[in-house]
């Protein structure tokens, strides 16, 4: 079984050099180190009130509008994944690549895979999913039935 | 041996050929369900429309291709026959029994090889005519355009080691490396064992239960692995995905074919290879003949005998050479010579065994060091033993290609080297005596070893030819290249996991959906171009007020301590000057001095905002974030891209509008032209800038994206009686030319430079360095010969793209024209060149005359956008 939920994080966009970020990133919820110099935070209701701040050498910057994150969960969530993505999945932790032909972050929880993308490919993604992987939703009606349910975070 | 040889009557489960009940046992394929049934002619040979029947029964051939269920080109002697299957033969007409167009083999003379090239040239009508016909006659499939297409996905799959093929060798080799704790996937092209017998068979089912009692195993049936790629990447073809597996390595282990024999009549029905007629026998119990000839001197010649024997037929076992299959409609006698000795012999099958090929098609696929290569795949004929050991050493000292495939021995003057392709020995004799003298070249010409088997049976025979000719250590009789895929797969398994369409949406899609927009694809972008009324929707701009979400612009926030220094170099323009709230338009350059892109910077303190244009998004930004790291300055660039709708309002009426939603001033003073504030207009937050890429007085209004509808819905709800309406592309497109802005990309060639595009007042040649300068600087040397002029026709302009000509001669092309209602006259931008030094004055377009003007056409002094 399959379930995709679209979920609304706050994500915060922090800027600046190596060792703030890190630290930053040890105490954050859901970090996603994008590149030495570049760290999503998810998940902050604090970033919708820190718009491109400069702070101790930092930028910051509410970048909340700008992804869509899924979350992917059930026994065929693997092989959900699978079917959109040519990368291998780590066991936890995080990955960056193409899903559905779009850059994503890719979130790998105990019990979920969270697909963080550009607002931008929301329906895309979301038509993605359904039409690889509708056998593996078999209580999702096309008639009748929303699947994909936003929850708010 | 299964014993369904002296059964009298059949009431079982049947499936239907061609209108008639075929009885169907357990375990049966297509083709044995169809052989016992009397069926012997399976299809008609591609050309000369020659009978062929059963040959390999191991799927490598084409001779039992038929239509099952509506499916052309399947191979019945590896499909599993179910009952109430439709099953029908595709060639010949009116049928495969009785076809007219058997005539063609004894048209060989009008049909030589190459004949498409040589006899169909002219006159230049044939060829149209005749292709439909030639199509016809060479088969009768078809696909059913009106069927809806089964839409097949892609599987990604990851493992330590895929093994392809689910022999001794294939199951010997995913034992030992899951032994080593490597993570597996087994792939077959058929189920574990079904194309084995005798004592491979026993070793197979041993070996599987071991496979299938190990956890780190993966195996999968009737999924035939079809291409390995570098990566390695290995594409299979299973029943439900086709899977890209991207393991550490592969192994493969496709085991061998037998070797075709090439003789006169060698494509009779009768004439069977040796493990295909055991197969039939022992696993199907289907007598191949009944009175067979067993030609061959190989190990498993016994073997085969004793099989066959125990099917109940009369085997004659022949040490010798064929000369010759003789038989009109079938095999009735085999001409044989031994110790110099020929005689015929009559018979209703002939049974080969003449030895084996590496089945290596997939192996010579493979790039160099990718793939180790076992069994049977890389030493043809090995014991089973030896097969095994190899299998179990596999990735320990596993070779790391197939070895050099023996050369099949010389051909004899006559018979059908290429079953797929109907070629003879005759045909590669012409085609070489024409000048083809090589294997790869005498493919291209003859297409032997291009058919559904990819010379699976024909690539040693092709070699064997050409070393005869060239000698065998001549480089022109090397195999080959192999190319995916190996097996034949429908054009839906090649399609799958193509046809999703990637559309980028702005955050007003919904918007522009639900008021009925017609929607454009505009590079990734979906967007509207106009909805309902594209000329009312420029009227609106030019006389009231009009919105348009221009939230496609690529977006940036550049900050760091060395942003002003960064920007001052990205740009051509000078960027430091530039005040905190105050706007300019910059040309974007390559390192060659031609223009990318364009947009606008805004200056606010500490930080930038620039934008790009729509399309230009992704590349403007790697090409941002390029220059800021090979400048090695302190930059941050933010992509804000996807964070940040924009709404254009635009027209007379724009600032009254805004001002009804707003408490911020919009007025000249406080807001002129080519600045930027932050506003809250309809209660969200916006960055205001003040631009005029349509003509009129505008404010593009840069909000966080979750906010769009809210913000698009107040401007239409609080401007109905001001006549605000959106407008979409279309509108916009003529409004910017009217103006002459230019859109990268349409007006703009690859070597643009800012000179040829009139636009040298966007460059200060005067700032010490930029992206761009020394290239601008080389340009400017030269007099352009091309440039981009705004054009003027009293009559509707021609449609972009149209030539433009002076005295016949073509000058140049329009990039953008169009009519313009408040002109009433035809404007357009278009590339002239020179003549005779100078740019001309008027240009010709078909019947239209057209006058280079200075732009813009419309608002030249720029009252309007600063109204």
């Amino acid at each position: 079984v399959l379930e995709l939920v679209a979920r609304s994080y706050a994500v915060q966009g922090c800027f600046g050099d190596k060792a703030p970020l890190d630290a930053l990133e040890e105490h954050a919820a859901i970090p996603v180190r994008v590149a030495s110099d570049e760290l999503l935070l998810l998940g902050q209701e604090s970033a919708r009130t820190v718009p491109s701040e400069n702070d101790s050498g930092l930028l910051r910057v509410d970048l909340s509008s700008a992804f869509a994150t899924f979350a992917v969960t059930g026994d065929a969530r693997f092989e959900a994944f699978s079917r959109l993505s040519a990368f291998r999945l780590p066991s936890e932790g995080v990955a960056l690549g193409l899903v559905a032909d779009v850059p994503a972050k890719v979130i790998v929880r105990t019990d979920e895979i969270l697909l963080v993308v550009s607002s931008l490919m929301f329906r895309h993604v979301r038509e993605r999913v359904l039409s690889s992987c509708l056998d593996l939703l078999p209580n999702y009606d096309e008639e009748s039935v929303e699947f994909l349910e936003v929850e708010a975070s | 041996v299964v014993d369904r040889f002296t059964r009298d009557a059949y009431s079982g489960p049947v499936l239907n050929f061609e209108g008639r009940d075929v009885g169907v046992e357990a375990g049966d394929t297509v083709a044995s369900a169809l052989y016992r049934s009397g069926v012997r002619t399976f299809t008609r040979s591609f050309k000369h429309h020659r009978r062929r029947g059963l040959y390999c029964l191991t799927g490598d051939c084409p001779n039992c291709m038929v239509e099952v269920d509506g499916q052309s080109w399947v191979r019945a002697c590896i499909t599993t026959a179910v009952p109430g299957q439709q099953v029908r033969r595709q060639g010949g007409w009116p049928s495969t029994d009785h076809d007219l167009f058997g005539i063609f083999d004894r048209l060989h003379f009008l049909m030589p090889v190459g004949f498409y090239y040589k006899a169909l040239l002219r006159p230049k009508w044939l060829w149209p005519r005749l292709e439909p016909f030639i199509r016809r006659v060479a088969s009768k499939a078809f696909i059913d355009e009106a069927a809806s297409p089964d839409r097949r996905e892609v599987r990604h799959l990851h493992s330590d080691v895929v093994v392809i093929g689910g022999g001794v060798a294939g199951l010997s080799a995913s034992l030992a490396a899951a032994e080593r704790g490597q993570s597996v996937l087994l792939c077959d092209e058929g189920h574990l064992g079904d194309s084995v017998s005798g004592p491979a068979l026993e070793r197979v089912h041993a070996l599987a239960t071991q496979v299938a009692a190990a956890d780190s195993i993966t195996l999968l049936e009737s999924a035939p692995a079809i291409g390995i790629y570098e990566g390695p990447l290995v594409v299979i073809n299973a029943e439900a995905h086709l899977l890209l597996a991207h393991p550490k390595s592969v192994v493969v282990a496709t085991g061998a074919v037998e070797r075709h024999g090439v003789f006169p009549g060698n494509d009779l029905p009768g004439v069977m290879l040796g493990r295909g007629a055991c197969r039939l026998a022992a696993i199907h119990g289907v007598r191949p003949g009944e009175r067979i000839v067993l030609v061959g001197s190989t190990g498993e010649v016994a073997s085969h005998a004793a099989v066959l024997r125990a099917s109940g037929a009369a085997v004659t076992i022949v040490d010798g050479d064929v000369k010759e299959a003789r038989g009109r409609t079938r095999l009735r006698s085999v001409v044989i010579e031994c110790d110099g000795v020929t005689s015929e012999i009559r018979c209703d099958a002939l049974v080969l065994s003449l030895g084996l090929n590496a089945r290596d098609s997939l192996a010579r696929q493979a790039p160099d060091g990718c793939v180790i290569v076992i069994g049977d795949a890389a030493t043809p004929g090995l014991s089973i033993a030896d097969t095994e050991r190899e299998g179990s050493m596999a990735g320990e000292r596993g070779r790391a290609s197939a070895q050099v495939a023996e050369v099949s021995p010389r051909l004899p003057d006559s018979g059908v080297v290429c079953l797929c392709e109907d070629v003879g020995v005759g045909d590669l004799k012409r085609a070489w005596d024409e000048g083809f003298r090589s294997t790869e070249i005498l493919k291209r010409y003859t297409t032997a070893t291009m058919g559904a088997c990819q010379g699976q049976l024909c690539q040693n025979h092709l070699r064997s030819f050409v070393a005869a000719h060239a000698g065998s250590t001549s480089s022109a009789a090397a195999s080959t290249t192999a190319r995916p895929p190996a097996r034949p797969l429908t054009l839906e398994q090649a399609a799958a996991g193509i046809g999703h369409e990637l559309h980028q949406e702005t955050s007003l899609h919904g918007r522009h959906v639900r008021m009925g927009a017609t929607m454009e694809s505009v590079g990734a972008w979906l967007r509207p171009r106009h909805y309902g009324s594209a000329l009312a929707e420029y009227w609106a701009v030019r006389r009231e007020a009009s919105i348009m979400d221009v939230g496609t612009l690529g977006k940036f926030l550049i900050a760091g301590a060395d942003a002003t220094a960064f920007l001052e170099r990205l740009y051509p323009s000078h960027i430091a000057d530039l005040q905190p709230g105050r706007v300019r338009y910059a040309l974007m350059l390559g390192e060659h001095g031609f223009v990318i892109d364009d947009g606008i910077v805004c200056a606010s303190e500490g930080k930038w905002y620039v934008t790009v244009t729509s399309a230009g998004a992704g590349s403007a930004e790697a090409h941002i974030k390029d220059w800021a790291d090979t400048l090695g300055l302190r930059v941050h660039v933010v992509d804000l891209t996807a964070a940040y709708g924009a709404i254009n309002v635009a027209g007379p009426r724009a600032r009254q509008l805004l001002q009804r939603l707003s408490s911020d001033a919009f007025d000249n003073a406080s807001f002129p032209y080519l600045s930027h504030r932050d506003v809250v207009v309809g209660g969200v937050s916006c960055r205001a800038i003040r631009l005029g890429f349509v003509g009129e007085l505008s404010y593009e209004l840069h909000h966080p994206s979750n906010q769009s509808e809210a913000l698009w819905d107040a401007l239409l709800s609080e401007g109905t009686d001001l006549g605000v309406r959106p407008h979409g592309l279309d509108a916009l497109r003529l409004l910017r030319l009217e103006k002459g802005h230019i859109i990268i990309g349409q007006d703009t060639d690859f070597d643009a430079t800012p000179r040829k595009l009139n636009m040298e007042w966007a460059v200060k040649l005067e700032k010490p360095w930029f992206v761009g300068k020394h290239g601008v600087e080389r340009a400017n040397k030269f007099a352009p010969k091309r440039r981009l002029a705004a054009i003027e026709f009293e009559r509707e302009a021609p449609p972009e793209g149209s030539p433009l000509r002076v005295q016949g001669q073509n000058v140049g092309y329009l990039s953008s024209s169009g009519w313009s209602p408040v002109l009433r006259a035809g404007v357009a931008l278009g590339w002239v060149d020179q003549m005779a030094g100078e740019f001309p004055t008027q240009v010709e377009s078909g019947r239209a005359v057209g006058s280079v003007v200075c732009q813009p056409f419309y608002d030249p002094l720029g009252e309007r956008l600063r109204a």
